[in-house]
């Protein structure tokens, strides 16, 4: 029995001992010197490691001799080893630039990137880190070529971002050419997600990557994985930081006098009179030089004197723009886990404020995210993710486009005070501040469910369930609002200004409404969506013969999708510090509309992957979709794609080559894919709204029914063919790293107008898919990283792409140059060209005689432009701006953003690490002008815009033509001509097409991490400090203007170029700490 | 290491300032007027009319502004008026600008009448850099007439007007007409008679 006893207890402690054991070893570079500091610690127990000595050696306790061991070093392959009953291990780290093992995400699944034969970019959240983003889509600006994220709009607080990928895809009405966004795939929001939780971002640019997702993803795909749990023990994560936003491209506007002499020279070179005589001058004089104390006086005993009758000098950029704004930003997360259980949980707290004084803009949003990974047991595997994002978006009712588009041309003149010391009208101050408010909010919350099932090794069964609930408000609010008279009664004010009295009902159920002064009006509306989606596909991996690998994906995809939105309106609010809708039957100050919609998809897809020994590869996909959105016989497309790749290194006779370049592949892919993204849910059913008429019956304006225009029934869906091939390539270990692509995207029946019909058929002709868009376009990326000692390595990454896109079809019935013709590249700009500014009236008298100018206006004389005759008609004109009859205008320059290009450079010495990313656009012509319906330019370029309420005078605009008698001084050698009312200077011209290319420093980051042996690493896992810049220096030969922020439009009430919320540059200051 | 945060904080926000070029108004303020009447030519029948100048004033401009006061009495309390409200006192003041003009006046200059002519149009060729303007007489006279839309002018141009034939012997009004730069520093003043058929025979 002892005998047993003492069997057992030495079978016990030998247990024990192998349950502790400690082993030994030493790490060492691939350099072959020893690792000094590599982190090594057993596998799910990352709390006890150690480190290696200066010999790289360590000693670590562990569980058992069974147990894995992970090394980690900076700039190193993180390695794990299997002990397999070693107690002394030898490990050679390899470099963590070997691009080999490198995995991209593609559609459903992930793929070793030397095996991935589509063009496919994937990044890690580095280029979200340690930057004061306002949402994720920012920080993606120029990180991938062919990623094309614009901004034009402005820096608005909640402002959203365009996108493409590798240039607009579609010009058909009513579609929609942006990549689709899947967020750990489910369709989502990138501008509203959590920048701290995504792990990484892939992009999927041509038909062989995206055609698994099929009709929802014609011009690409962008997949964002978010951050999951791991098994390395629980971490808490809180990363913080505190953003100072200065805007910036403000323009500097002239003074009051000088801008009324501006005036007065601009009226009288138009033929016109002087605006402000001699006393008035004197009087805004006196204003300036402090003789007088109001700028203004009453007109009669109900107005206040305003305009060129006022005599203030007020510099609203300078009134209105803060010269910082405070934002910040707060995010905390716990990951941690086993092998049996992970779980990451998040939450994101931004609270950002706009840079207009008085306004109180603010955009919060709050994001929490829970994810757990359960690993049931080694057959099934358990994922499910909830995410809630609210945002919300509070600003005044008045600032809107039309509020930056009047800011632009508020005359110098009108005062900010009144005599009485209330504000005066014109400075808007009460629209601001007492106008009312409009919020608008999202909530959003999503739910993901993925089961994992893994009957046998390599076949894995996947189901998902997707849902996304929005329930949207809105809320705008009109307060009455006045001003004190001179007779010292309310005179009530309008809080928008230009059209009074305006309620509108607009076809998409959304309300145009401009108020009347003293108004009273409360909007409310709601966006409900439901959002629903399931996956379920399997895929099989095997091997044949050893060398022959297939794997095989089969699956099937549903969406649902139902939007509504209810919104009603009242012009009458009993309470207007507590707005509701009042009950009323019958009311006539009610406005309320309802729009409904849903559709519904199905998609099978399969894809065959095989590979031929890691040199040769043939990818097949195939996606059958059927969507509601088109008439029952053309609801089904099916969209294939093909890609092929071979991995030249990794064939024998390239072995002597392996020393140089140890990665070289090339690939070619063609696929076709359908569009469904159309504006209107359902485009080929026709609609009858009704609309007020201009008829009059018992009193009262009688509501009409129009006759919807005639209508395709052969409407389809839109299809995306594309093809092309690229190169990747690592030379010396991986080191340099880069991609060529080449690509061709033809766009095939995009709905455009048929031929005119005869007038006898009382309409227009209906629209078809008969127009072709083709893009053509090339990309590179290189990436250089290299270590010199253990304490500093760097890197240096770039990215250039290009594209052109032609309209290679469309039946446009008059060929206007302006508008959509075959042959027609896109982003022309068609324009006069311009011999020169006329020094005198004798010269311009001379010109004239030989070209006669009066078709672009009269009253020419000595400052005015000359432009050029280049047809055989001697009068200068456009003809009828159509390709066979354009006169004098040609093709001066086109728009179209060429040679994106990016560089990053980073590097890393002890505990500072320091990163620059640059981007800018090689080549871009600009007009800035009022769009294809205002082929002339805008006020905020040229001072004055073509109409007596269009004036903008910056301190930029004073280079125009004077003659030596100018109280301003002699400029007869002027970039603009001489000032007028008139058209006549600023018609779109070579002369004044801008170079809008740049070179913008996007990021500046110096980081500071606390040292390892540092007293805090005892409760503090890694503390980082951090200085962070955005949109610091920039480099541009454009006049005024931010490049970014080149908005056209073509109604004025658009805001327009110059008239958009600014931009700003950031400044932050942030702290990372890991416990 | 606060204060150095905040101190490297503002050098590079000042330095980022700094690289931006503000705009600036290009005017050259040393470039002064000029303005020559060269000769005037007939556009009928090319007769070439010289200039000859009678002499040259040079002056400076006067100014004024009125001072608006309420009628107080002397212990310094307004004096109301008849109907209960403030009386306003108004003061002009003169002072001397900074402007000095140069005024030219040229000898006058008879235009024949030739027979079959009944309307002679005359060119005043003029250098300038500035703007000029030749103003339309206060009071009108039957043999003379400007050219409509030449009376004002930019650069180097041609102030038009005309002469109409007529059967007298020499015209009773002496026309004045002026030609200046619109900033006033430069001034010619030129006279013209007219001769009449009758002065022919």
């Amino acid at each position: 029995m002892k005998k047993y006893i003492l069997t057992l207890v030495c079978m016990v402690v030998s247990l024990a001992a192998l349950a502790q054991a400690t082993v030994t070893g030493t790490v060492y570079e691939p350099s072959g010197d020893t690792a000094i500091g590599a982190s090594v610690f057993e596998k799910g127990h990352e709390g006890k490691g150690a480190v290696t000595d200066i010999d790289g050696n360590f000693s670590l306790r562990v569980s058992s001799l069974k147990a894995t061991i992970v090394v980690s070093y900076i700039g190193m392959e993180t390695q794990e080893i299997a002990l397999n009953g070693r107690d002394k291990v030898e490990v050679r780290l390899k470099d963590s630039s070997t691009a080999l093992n490198e995995v991209v995400v593609v559609g459903y699944g992930t793929q070793k990137k030397i095996n991935a034969t589509g063009a496919v970019k994937t990044i890690d959240s580095e280029v979200l880190e340690s930057r004061p983003l306002s949402n994720a889509v920012q920080g993606l600006q120029g990180a991938v070529a062919g990623l094309n994220i614009t901004n034009d709009a402005g820096g608005a607080p909640g402002g959203e971002m365009n996108i493409n990928i590798r240039g607009v895809g579609s010009i058909g009405e009513g579609s929609n050419s942006s990549p689709l966004v899947l967020i750990d795939g489910m369709e989502g929001d990138l501008s509203t997600i959590n920048p701290n939780d995504i792990e990484n971002i892939s992009v999927l640019k041509d038909a062989a990557a995206a055609s698994i997702y099929g009709s929802r993803a014609p011009f690409g795909v962008v997949l964002v994985t978010t951050k999951s749990g791991s098994e390395m023990g629980t971490r808490v994560n809180y990363s913080g930081n505190v953003r100072f936003q200065t805007p910036k491209n403000i323009p500097h506007t002239v003074d009051s006098y000088t801008m009324a002499l501006m005036v007065n020279e601009a009226y009288l070179n138009s033929g016109g009179r002087i605006q402000f005589g001699p006393n008035m001058l004197q009087k805004i004089k006196d204003f300036q030089l402090g003789k007088l104390e109001f700028a203004t006086e009453a007109e009669s005993p109900t107005k206040w004197k305003e305009n060129f009758q006022s005599w203030g000098n007020s510099a609203w950029y300078d009134w209105y723009m803060k010269d910082v704004a405070i934002s910040d930003e707060h995010n905390a997360s716990v990951t941690g886990g086993n092998d049996k259980v992970k779980y990451y949980f998040s939450g994101n707290y931004l609270d950002q404020h706009g840079i207009f004084k008085y306004a109180d803009e603010k955009y919060t949003r709050l994001a929490l995210t829970g994810k757990v990974n359960i690993k049931f047991n080694k057959y099934v595997n358990f994922n499910w993710t909830s995410r809630i994002i609210s945002t919300d978006n509070n600003k005044p009712s008045a600032l809107n486009s039309l509020f930056y588009h009047n800011l632009g041309r508020r005359y110098a003149t009108e005062p900010i005070y009144l005599p009485n010391g209330e504000f005066h009208p014109k400075s808007m101050m009460q629209a601001i501040t007492e106008g009312g408010r409009e919020t608008t909010k999202t909530q959003q919350f999503y739910n993901q469910a993925n089961l994992t099932i893994e009957p046998i090794k390599d076949w894995q069964i996947h189901a998902e369930i997707n849902s996304r609930i929005e329930n949207n408000p809105y809320t705008r609010q009109f307060k009455p609002i006045s001003v004190t008279g001179p007779d010292g009664n309310p005179i009530p004010l309008q809080v928008l200004e230009g059209v009074s009295a305006k309620h509108i009902i607009r076809p998409n159920g959304t309300f145009d409404v401009y108020p009347s002064a003293g108004e009273s009006y409360y909007e409310k509306a709601n966006t409900s969506i439901n959002y629903f989606t399931t996956n379920f596909y399997t895929d099989y991996s095997f091997k044949l013969a050893d060398k022959h690998n297939f794997k095989v994906l089969i699956g099937m995809q549903t969406e649902y999708y139902k939007r509504e939105i209810d919104r009603v309106a009242t012009s009458n609010t009993p309470i207007p510090d507590t707005p509701f809708i009042p009950s009323e039957t019958g009311g006539e100050s009610t406005m309320v509309s309802e729009s409904k919609g849903e559709w519904s998809s199905v998609g099978f897809f399969g894809r065959l992957n095989y590979n031929y020994d890691d040199r040769y590869m043939l990818e097949v996909n195939m996606r059958g979709d059927g969507a509601s959105r088109f008439p029952k016989d053309q609801r089904w497309g099916y969209f294939p794609s093909v890609s092929v790749g071979w991995n030249v290194a990794q064939e024998k006779f390239w072995e002597k080559f392996t020393g140089i370049c140890n990665y070289l592949k090339l690939r070619g892919s063609y696929g076709v894919l359908g569009n469904q993204n159309t504006s209107s849910f359902y485009p080929f059913y026709q609609q009858m709204t009704t609309s007020g008429g201009n008829v009059v019956l018992g009193g009262s304006q009688a509501t009409i029914l129009p006759v919807y225009a005639p209508f395709s029934t052969n409407l389809t869906w839109e299809k995306i063919e594309n093809a092309g091939a690229g190169v990747d390539f690592g030379l010396l270990n991986s080191r340099l790293q880069g991609a060529f692509d080449w690509y061709q995207r033809t766009t095939k029946d995009m709905v455009g107008p048929a031929m005119a019909l005869p007038g006898v058929f009382g309409g227009d002709a209906p629209k078809t898919n008969n127009a072709e868009l083709r893009t053509r376009g090339w990309e590179i990326e290189l990436s250089w990283r290299d270590r010199i000692n253990k304490d500093f390595s760097y890197s240096i990454s770039a990215s250039l792409s290009d594209y052109k896109t032609v309209v290679t079809k469309y039946d446009s019935p008059t060929n206007e140059v302006r508008k959509w013709y075959q042959g027609k590249t896109y982003g022309e700009i068609w324009g006069y060209r311009v011999v020169g500014i006329a020094k005198s009236d004798k010269e311009m008298a001379d010109y004239q005689a030989v070209h006669s100018q009066s078709a672009l206006g009269n009253n020419w004389g000595g400052g005015d432009l000359m432009y050029a005759n280049l047809d055989d008609n001697p009068a200068i004109n456009e003809g009828s701006a159509t390709l066979n009859d354009h006169g004098d205008i040609t093709v001066i320059g086109n728009s179209t953003p060429r040679y994106a290009y990016s560089f990053t450079l980073e590097a890393q010495w002890k505990f500072i690490d320091f990163r620059a990313y640059f981007q800018g656009i090689g080549k871009r012509d600009f007009f800035i002008g009022g769009g294809e319906n205002q082929p002339w330019g805008t006020s905020t370029f040229f001072g004055f815009g073509g109409g007596p309420w269009q004036f903008t005078p910056f301190v930029d605009h004073l280079d125009y033509f004077r003659f030596a008698d100018s109280e301003l001084g002699a400029n007869m050698d002027s970039y603009y001509g001489r000032l007028r009312t008139d058209k006549n200077n600023i018609y779109n011209s070579d002369r004044f097409l801008q170079d809008a290319s740049y070179l913008r420093l996007k990021n500046l980051t110096v980081g500071f991490t606390l040292p390892e042996n540092a007293g805090l690493s005892k409760w503090i896992r890694k503390a980082r400090l951090y200085f962070s810049a955005e949109n610091l220096f920039t480099f541009t030969k454009l006049k005024i203007f931010d490049p970014e922020a080149l908005q056209s439009a073509d109604s004025v009430y658009d805001g327009g170029a110059g008239k958009a919320y600014p931009q700003y540059r950031t400044y932050s200051v942030g702290l990372e700490l890991t416990f | 290491m606060k204060k150095l945060l905040y101190i490297a904080a503002a050098c590079l926000m000042a330095s980022v300032a700094a690289c931006e070029d503000d705009p600036k108004n290009p005017g050259d303020f040393g470039m002064k007027s000029v303005l020559e009447l060269t000769n005037i030519r007939s556009l009928t029948n090319g007769q070439v009319y010289p200039l000859s100048v009678a002499r040259t004033i040079d002056t400076t401009y006067h100014y004024y502004y009125n001072v608006y006061d309420t009628v107080k009495d002397a212990e310094g309390n307004p004096i109301l008026g008849t109907d209960g409200k403030l009386q306003i006192s108004t003061e002009e003041k003169f002072y001397l600008s900074k402007i000095t003009a140069k005024l030219v006046e040229f000898d006058t200059i008879f235009f024949p009448s030739f027979e079959g002519v009944a309307l002679d149009t005359m060119s005043l060729d003029i250098k300038s850099n500035a703007n000029w303007r030749a103003p339309e007489l206060v009071n009108a006279v039957t043999w003379y007439s400007v050219v409509n839309a030449s009376s004002t002018g930019g650069g180097d141009g041609a102030f038009l007007f005309s002469v109409k034939q007529f059967k007298n012997d020499l015209s009773k009004h002496i026309v004045k007409q002026d030609v200046f730069t619109r900033d006033s520093t430069l001034m010619f003043r030129l006279y013209f008679r007219h001769y009449g058929l009758a002065h022919n025979k």
